[in-house]
């Protein structure tokens, strides 16, 4: 059966806080439309819905950032993330703008984490972010891959921001493998099957009455044969 | 402060002894600074009245990752009225966490 999916977001695009609705519909084609800020997505009973967070924030991932995060002798803040962001709201989008459609959305995963300093210097506290880029490839095969990072912190001063940078730069290569590492996790739901149409949906994908999720926190892939 | 400016003065002074010359104090909201120079070399000293209110800018780093190939993109996820919404009106980038200058980036 298709349902019609309705996303009021209260703090902003895939972003917090949304109230969703869904609605059996007559209608199999898929369909969306962004009126005042409301996205609604109509969803063929055909879909394999693909949600990315418990595959992405699991028990261990969030153990292997945890280690990570204490090799530079910090600790996580917030379990792990998954968002969708649009391309033009990804922080390094002014170093290549045309590297994609600027309606494309990418996959956002973040964690925030603290970083004790010295005593001459302020805590650091900040956010990690890696994002992906899924798509569709000439096959139809569903595809992820590791499009770019970007960190984000307060604190550090005055003596400390030089030293926390370097070693978050550092980290990076070392966080990038581990998100590789994940990636068939979360494709292998749709491994060598060919699709005509991928889509995004904040949160669960849950076809219930009404959910009110966070879209900050989890995000699903909707895929059509 | 007067005991901290005693302190600057006291230390000020302890540099210029040392032979470092343009000693230079700053006074900011969580304290001051004292900077000198020396030949190539230099000193600094802050005192502070609360040590974890050091100020300092927001920090940030981060970019694109290379491909090891170019991508093969027949379809990515996305809005597609999201492009037409914001070019007609780029008042409403910030409510999709873009910044006006990047709608004009793309326009």
């Amino acid at each position: 059966m298709s349902i019609t999916s309705t996303y009021a977001f209260l703090q902003g695009f895939f972003n917090g806080i949304f109230i969703d609705t869904n609605a059996p519909s007559n209608n199999n084609q898929f369909g969306e439309s962004l009126i005042n800020g409301v996205f609604t997505v109509n969803r063929p009973g055909g879909e394999i819905l693909v949600n990315l967070g418990p595959k992405i924030s699991t028990p261990a991932n969030n153990n292997l950032v945890a280690q990570k995060l204490a090799a530079l002798g910090g600790s996580a803040t917030s379990s792990i993330g998954v968002q969708g962001v649009p391309w033009g709201a990804v922080p390094y989008f002014f170093q290549n703008p045309l590297g994609h459609q600027l309606s494309d959305m990418l996959i956002r995963i973040h964690f925030d984490f603290h970083i004790p300093t010295p005593w001459f210097c302020s805590d650091v506290y900040g956010t990690m972010s890696i994002y992906l880029f899924a798509f569709l490839d000439k096959a139809g095969h569903l595809q992820v891959v590791v499009d770019g990072t970007w960190f984000v912190f307060n604190g550090g001063g005055p003596f400390c921001v030089g030293a926390v940078k370097s070693g978050l730069l550092n980290a990076i290569p070392s966080v990038i493998s581990s998100v590789q590492a994940l990636l068939p996790a979360i494709t292998s739901a749709a491994a060598g099957i060919k699709f005509s149409r991928l889509y995004f949906l904040p949160g669960d994908g849950t076809k219930a009455t009404i959910a009110v999720e966070d879209a900050t926190a989890d995000l699903s892939i909707g895929l059509l044969l | 402060m007067d005991t901290n400016q005693n302190l600057l003065d006291a230390v000020g002074a302890a540099l210029r002894a040392a032979g470092y010359t343009n000693v230079a104090v700053q006074n900011d909201a969580g304290g001051a600074d004292i900077t000198a120079q020396k030949d190539a070399g230099g000193a600094y000293f802050r005192v502070t009245d609360n040590t974890k209110t050091a100020a300092s800018p927001q920090t940030t780093a981060g970019g694109p990752h290379p491909q090891t190939a170019p991508l093969e993109v027949m379809m990515a996820p996305g809005v597609a009225e999201l492009h037409t919404h914001l070019l007609a009106n780029p008042s409403l980038a910030p409510a999709f966490g873009f910044s006006a200058e990047a709608v004009q980036q793309v326009k």
